[in-house]
């Protein structure tokens, strides 16, 4: 291409995209769609995705082809998109219900006469993942130990602090979390309301709702609100009322 | 003590044993933080309307959060996000009855700011639409992926499920007519300014 048509699409790379507004309005509009149970609006081949075998052959192939051996997540490389690409560790882990069939949307047609097929998962574990661009960090070089943690490391974290609140640790879930340190403001959102829940935990409740307040104030369209507002932090209701 | 572990269960989805929890709000979040602004930027790229961005963007999260489960960590995330997004705009703009030679954006709302000087910057993005509008759909989708989200060829190939030969294929095309497009514009600009 021309030189003013780089710097021409240079000029409109980022010329264009949503407002905090949008972010937050779109936000609170999915959280409501999710709590009601309500499914997407498009077909269900969109939903489906690709074939089951269909991503993995895809990876195969393209490592094959440029002759670079992959790098799982795990290499928590460079880039901060790269890096947070990792949370898809964690989202693979994870275990949802199934969704209820009510919806509050009418379905599409395709929807409605959909045939089950297996849903796709997107590599097998041979499958390589291709970063042509980027620099290989196998776990136990002496530069991924010194680097800072990853997203993943902080998920990690966020699993096993869950895991002792769930099994009413909450001095381990603490520990955890003064364990390290995070930078990321969404996932400081997760680990602030973890140590409000230990430290219920803990039948420290005073502290837990002043830890809550400055929760709200700081994050005041967290989905976890809700669980807050369920724990010992929430404030203590005036008898009679 | 009050189902501490469904409160807890809010906070990080348990790793490994199934729960009655229809959501994992940490990871969700997480995901459409880390990826609503470009999914916006590319759906809009993409040729969804104004009025059905926010509509279109909350469907593709909604997708995310049906298959957070089944989705492999091996693969990057923006890509799987991206590949909703095509499909989604691809379903918005079939529903919408847009015809390929249409402009893509009428309906560019200014979104400046402030003062007149961004208006120019306005222009430009109007005329990204325009000419975006004038490349087919799969030239479109290779062209604003490389080189208005920058996504290397190999992702693109992911995102679009083909092969590397065919994103290298339109993408030669693309930025082709693209350049063209661009090129008679401004011709044409500078006639009618003679």
């Amino acid at each position: 291409m021309r030189a003013e048509t780089h710097s021409f699409l240079e000029h409109v790379r980022n010329a264009e995209g949503p407002t905090q507004e949008d972010e937050e309005r779109v936000l609170r509009a999915l959280q409501t769609s999710v709590a009601a149970g309500v499914l997407p609006s498009v077909a269900a081949a969109i939903v489906a995705g690709p074939a089951p075998s269909r991503w993995a052959s895809l990876l195969r192939g393209i490592g094959a082809k440029l002759g670079v051996v992959a790098v799982c997540a795990s290499a928590g490389l460079g880039t901060g998109d790269s890096a947070r690409s990792s949370v898809g560790e964690v989202i693979r882990s994870a275990a949802l219900a199934p969704h209820p069939r009510a919806q509050t949307t009418p379905a599409t047609t395709d929807e409605s006469s959909q045939t089950v097929t297996p849903e796709p998962s997107l590599a097998s574990p041979a499958a390589p993942r291709v970063t042509p661009h980027r620099e290989r960090l196998d776990s136990k070089s002496p530069r991924a130990e010194r680097r800072a943690p990853t997203l993943r490391d902080e998920l990690r974290l966020l699993q096993e602090v869950q895991a002792a609140l769930k099994r009413g640790d909450g001095e381990g879930a603490l520990r955890k979390l003064n364990s390290h340190h995070t930078a990321d403001r969404v996932l400081l959102a997760e680990r602030q309301a973890a140590r409000i829940l230990a430290l219920c935990l803990l039948g420290k409740n005073d502290q837990a709702r002043r830890a809550a307040a400055e929760f709200s104030a700081s994050y005041p369209g967290s989905v976890h609100r809700q669980a807050i507002a369920n724990s010992c932090a929430s404030p203590p209701r005036i008898p009679g009322d | 003590m009050y189902g501490l572990s469904r409160m807890a269960s809010a906070v990080a989805c348990p790793q490994s044993e199934p729960t009655e929890e229809a959501d994992c709000p940490l990871i969700l979040e997480s995901v459409y933080r880390q990826h609503f602004q470009a999914t916006w930027r590319l759906l809009r790229r993409l040729g969804v309307g104004e009025a059905q961005l926010d509509d279109a963007a909350q469907d593709v999260f909604l997708v995310v959060h049906r298959k957070l489960t089944e989705f492999d960590p091996r693969a990057p995330v923006r890509s799987w996000v991206f590949a909703i997004a095509v499909r989604v705009a691809s379903e918005y703009r079939r529903r919408s009855g847009r015809r390929r030679t249409e402009p893509l954006h009428d309906d560019i709302p200014d979104r400046s700011p402030g003062p007149a000087q961004f208006s120019e910057l306005q222009d430009s993005v109007r005329l990204l639409h325009a000419l975006l509008g004038e490349l087919d759909e799969k030239t479109r989708l290779v062209f604003v992926l490389s080189e208005l989200e920058q996504l290397s060829v190999p992702e693109i190939a992911v995102v679009l499920s083909v092969n590397l030969n065919t994103v290298y294929s339109r993408l030669r095309v693309a930025r082709k007519r693209f350049d063209l497009a661009l090129a008679r514009h401004r011709a044409s600009s500078a006639g009618e300014l003679r």
